[in-house]
């Protein structure tokens, strides 16, 4: 198989892809529907001081503590606090057997895309966003970015550690 | 593999563990033969196990083990050698155990070399009977058999058979027993073929024969046990995945009961309370029943270890004996797991460095066998393992170049710190790197693997050593690994878990009061009767937002609640705002992507379903202490060098004003405590002020009464003991403790002060405390008197300061400035003890000590310095000292003066170290 064709064979695997949207600082974010478990609100989150700015806090899920990660950190260097009068939102997520929940602004339909919309992202992207984001989406009316999980929170443990 | 043979491993795993540890015992008391008895049995349930396994060389092994074992029970000397010899071939039968564990075969190999020597030590002429009853075992087991093992605890059940019969049913068995006789001449044997054994069709209505064996304990668990209870109706073997589950399945009911509990506390809901509470009743049982499931005698653990202190003392040529007391503890399965290798590496520091040889114990007077003691007891809530040895222990002198040398703290931290505090640092990862560690008597090697595997489980070490005397090291355990009682505590409107094991105590602190926060040097230390502890502000430390309405809250605020932790010698304080209340929490391991921060040792949810964090003590304290070295590291070059100038007397003094604004200084070792009276409280009695304290009437020097107008305000008093009764002395302002080098300057010394010193650039007076604490009235005593103690002391400081003091003890005492006057003094008077101080320069002192060591009739002489290190110890021990004392440690000296007086003569070394 040549490698032109291992290529367009790879585009169609991906052809059909599901995500969710959401939106985080304005942003539209997709999110690939495998790796979401659940959508939940935050509840009496308890924040963990001195932790890294990422990690918003812990809260119990269903008797089960899961660990909130406050996707705006990672993604802009900058922001602005939350203003919003209602439950924050999250979107939980497995990872290496643990749950950890992505804090949201809104949650919207799950797309299903193909990848003809896509293209890889533009060069002029700040280094976070070049190394979570897989490929931009060109939606009717916005762009959407396609997250990367795994090297999302794999970067955060190394950043950790 | 089939079932048969997974029993078969096992059985035997466990029997060999026990047939390791009676032969430790067996060897001690070769004339016990019930521990034979058990020996011969299990080793012989092996091979005839085997037999009919078709494990050839497994019961090739066994069989030739089992004929120097029965030589022993036909009265042949029990030798090291033999002994030696049988645990080898029980090692290599455990190889093979492993492998067949493995594998589900036995490996290729053959053990010829091991079953040579065996037939050698069999076939040994050692006495007559020797080579008769390896030959024919069978006709001596019949017979001795029933003198030796045939006591019954209790009456046979319709179903069971006697030992004895079992031994016949395995005697009668055709088996190999005759083969290996064939060629006891054969030396260094080609590889023998396996097949040369002829056994390999289990007989079928043998079977039930090794199934009636007494298989002791539950939980697949191993112990001395099986020595005394034999049948095992009453128990079932489960699958310790089992427990395990059944284990976290309770923690999660256990939680959702305590969340119902926090529900029916809001609601006042009388239907729905009562069979709550059932509920609460059955959930605590259930959890302590599957507790009990889990939990294993201790002494499992320490079967292997008296096999291995065996090992041990047999390869370093010492003479070990291994003491166990509290073998019983029960400990949860799990822990045991986590703690068995750390033990392994206690008992093996122990025996290798901590014991010294038997010629050098002997010279230091000490019983030429060595004692590593076991303890283990179930206390208030915790287990609690001790290892301790009687060897040299850990010389906190070298500990302290070690640390110096390897950076890990600063000259000054040292100085400040308890030896307790010293010696963890033999813990610290640092310590244990390579050959670097040998220097320090050769501890530390794997202590911090110890201590990391202990705090795993939340556990805490603790070393306690006295130089010459010998190491202990404690750990403490929760009792079990996934519930643990939690302190829960608030601080800045979020609440934390601190773990009970670590909390000492919990404080209100108050400005005026007894307890108080005040900062040293920008660092806030709590004073708790009268030992200054560091605090740390969890706010702070985990830079919490201070509550609007907390304003002013700083640390010298009133009533502030100290959580006093003690945590592996440590002592401190952590400051919160409020303590709700305790609960046993479920503790759950804490993301993945927090596990690097210290300070959190987990995270749970509370009855109410919020979550907390779960603080570790040690984290919080490292994060400030650790802050605080790199300070001191930051510290001029200058100040080091002065530090270690001034590191030969140092003392703690407490500076206050009185009468006059310049300061004042007295040794903290000289004042009882610190207190503070209103001074509508002070009453004058025939010109006298006193004060109602403690119940009684206590004098106050230096009163001055105050003017009619502040009754409200306090006076600050030091407090001196006296005999049986307190004096306090009036003082306008206490202002600092500080630790300095003592340089008296006492030709200024004016009434009432002994002379004066600088301290920080300021000239302080230090006040003579010897008309305060010494007995009213009581003059100097005179000469020619009988007297107990003979100080001879050079500074007029020293002598100031011991004098009242061994008065006060009740002693009649002679002081003198010098040798020349000593001895002079000498020929008048005999004192019951000398006090000398050896810290002039030149070696005056130490002849000095030697002339009257060597004198049969003369006093013991108790050494006092500044500083006792390694070398001035043994100095004094050549000369003939009784012992060395440091010059501020008030209580070694009492306590060593006692000693004398008192009619002890044993030997007090290693109190000043």
């Amino acid at each position: 198989m040549s490698a032109e064709q291992r290529m367009r064979r790879d585009m169609s695997l991906v052809d059909e892809i599901q995500l969710v949207s959401v939106r985080i600082e304005g942003q539209l974010i997709g999110l690939p529907i495998t790796s979401v478990r659940d959508v939940f609100s935050i509840t009496a989150m308890t924040p963990v001081p001195k932790a890294d700015r990422a990690v918003a806090g812990l809260v119990n899920l269903r008797g089960h503590i899961v660990t909130i990660l406050d996707l705006g950190y990672l993604l802009n260097s900058r922001r602005a606090e939350r203003q919003s009068a209602q439950e924050p939102m999250a979107v939980g997520v497995e990872w290496q057997g643990e749950v950890f929940g992505l804090v949201v602004d809104e949650i919207g339909d799950v797309l299903s895309l193909t990848g003809d919309s896509s293209e890889p992202m533009p060069a002029n992207m700040g280094t976070n966003w070049a190394r979570f984001t897989r490929r931009v989406h060109k939606l009717e009316r916005e762009l959407m970015i396609e997250i990367d999980l795994h090297a999302l929170l794999e970067t955060m443990s190394l950043q950790a550690a | 593999m089939d079932d048969l043979l997974k029993d078969f491993v096992v059985e035997t795993s466990e029997h060999l563990d026990i047939v390791d540890a009676e032969l430790v015992r067996f060897e001690r008391d070769p004339n016990n033969s019930a521990t034979l008895a058990l020996i011969f049995r299990l080793v012989h349930t092996i091979k005839g196990t085997c037999g009919f396994l078709g494990l050839p060389r497994l019961e090739h092994l066994a069989h030739a083990g089992e004929d120097v074992i029965s030589g022993f029970r036909d009265g042949k000397p029990v030798t090291a050698p033999a002994v030696t010899m049988i645990l080898k071939t029980i090692d290599r039968i455990k190889g093979i155990i492993a492998e067949l564990e493995r594998s589900g075969s036995e490996p290729e190999g053959d053990d010829e070399d091991l079953v040579e020597a065996l037939r050698a030590l069999a076939n040994e002429p050692a006495g007559a009977p020797a080579l008769a009853a390896a030959l024919a075992p069978a006709a001596t087991i019949e017979s001795k058999g029933n003198l030796s093992f045939q006591i019954l605890e209790r009456s046979l059940r319709e179903d069971e058979v006697t030992l004895d019969e079992l031994e016949r049913a395995f005697r009668d068995a055709p088996g190999p027993e005759t083969v290996p006789f064939v060629e006891p001449e054969r030396v260094a044997p080609p590889p023998a073929p396996l097949a040369e054994v002829p056994k390999e069709t289990p007989r079928k209505e043998k079977k039930a024969a090794p199934k009636a064996e007494p298989k002791a304990e539950h939980d697949g668990g191993e112990g001395q046990a099986s020595n005394e209870n034999s049948v095992s109706k009453q128990s079932v073997r489960v699958a310790v995945g089992t427990l395990d589950r059944l284990m976290t399945m309770v923690s999660e009911l256990v939680l959702t009961r305590n969340q119902l509990l926090e529900i029916a506390r809001q609601r006042d809901d009388a239907d729905f309370k009562s069979p709550l509470q059932r509920l609460s009743h059955i959930t605590a049982e259930l959890q302590d029943g599957v507790m009990q499931t889990r939990m294993q005698p201790i002494g499992s653990a320490w079967t292997k270890l008296s096999r291995v202190v065996r090992d041990l003392s047999e390869e370093l040529g010492k003479k070990i004996e291994l003491i166990q007391s509290g073998a019983e503890t029960e400990i949860d399965r799990q822990l045991l797991e986590m703690i068995k290798d750390p033990l392994l590496h206690m008992v093996r520091n122990a025996a290798d460095h901590g014991l010294e040889m038997p010629d050098e114990r002997v010279s230091a007077g000490k019983p030429a066998h060595g004692t590593i003691h076991l303890r283990a007891a179930q206390e208030s809530g915790y287990i609690i393992v001790e290892v301790s040895d009687d060897g040299r222990g850990i010389d906190v002198e070298r500990v302290k170049a070690k640390v110096l040398r390897n950076g890990l703290s600063s000259e000054s931290d040292l100085a400040r710190m308890s030896d307790e505090q010293v010696l963890r640092f033999v813990m610290e990862p640092g310590f244990s790197t390579a050959a670097a560690v040998t220097n320090i008597s050769g501890r530390g090697v794997g202590l911090d693997v110890v201590r990391s595997h202990v705090e795993q489980v939340g556990g805490i070490v603790d070393l306690r050593s006295r130089a010459g005397r010998g190491l202990t090291v404690t750990i403490k355990l929760p009792l079990t690994l996934a519930i643990a009682s939690a302190l829960i505590v608030e601080a800045s409107g979020q609440r934390f878990a601190i773990p009970q094991i670590s909390v000492a105590e919990l404080v209100r602190t108050q400005e005026s009061g007894e307890v108080r926060i005040e900062t040293l040097n920008g660092q806030a230390t709590l004073r708790l009767r009268q030992r200054l502890l560091p605090v740390v502000d969890v706010a702070e430390v985990l830079n919490l937002p201070r509550q609007s309405d907390s304003m002013g809250m700083d640390s010298r605020a009133d009533d502030r609640l100290v959580v006093v932790c003690h945590v592996g010698g440590h002592r401190f304080g952590i400051i919160v705002d409020s303590i709700l209340h305790t609960e046993e929490i479920v503790v759950k391991p804490i993301s993945s992507k927090l596990r690097h921060m210290s300070v959190y040792s987990g995270a749970t949810i509370l009855g109410d379903g919020s979550v907390i964090l779960i603080l570790e003590p040690a984290g919080v304290a490292r994060s400030v202490m650790e802050s605080g070295t790199r300070d001191t590291a930051a510290q001029s070059e200058a100040d080091l060098a002065a530090e270690l100038m001034a590191s030969a007397e140092r003392s703690l003094l407490l500076l206050f004003r009185a009468g006059g604004t310049n300061l004042k200084a007295i040794p903290l070792a000289f004042i009882g405590r610190l207190e503070e009276f209103e001074h509508a409280k002070i009453e004058d009695t025939g010109g006298r002020s006193v004060v109602q304290y403690q119940g009684r009437l206590m004098p106050i020097l230096g009163y001055q009464p105050q003017g009619g107008f502040d009754l409200e305000a306090r006076q600050p008093v030091l407090v001196f003991h006296q005999q049986d009764r307190e004096i306090g002395m009036a003082v306008d302002e206490i202002v600092d403790v500080v630790e300095v080098s003592i340089q008296i300057d006492t030709s200024h010394a004016t009434p009432g002060t002994v002379g004066a010193t600088i301290i920080d650039g300021k000239a302080v007076e230090i006040v003579d405390v010897s008309e305060l604490v010494a007995p009213d009235g009581q003059e100097k005593p005179a000469a020619d008197e009988q007297v107990d103690v003979m100080v001879i002391e050079s500074s007029e400081f020293f002598r100031a300061l011991f004098a009242p003091l061994l008065q006060n003890a009740g002693y009649r005492i002679a002081v003198l400035p010098s040798l020349q006057a000593a001895r002079l003094a000498m020929a008048r008077q005999k004192p019951a003890v000398v006090v000398l101080d050896l810290d002039q320069p030149g070696e005056e002192g130490f002849a000095f000590v030697r002339e009257l060591a060597e004198d049969g009739t003369s006093p013991p002489v108790i050494g006092l310095v500044s500083r006792a290190g390694p070398r001035l110890i043994e100095k004094g021990k050549v000369a003939g000292l009784y012992d060395l004392v440091g010059k501020f440690d008030r209580q070694g000296l009492m306590s060593s003066v006692g000693d004398v007086l008192g009619g002890y003569s044993t030997s007090q070394w290693g109190a000043a170290a």
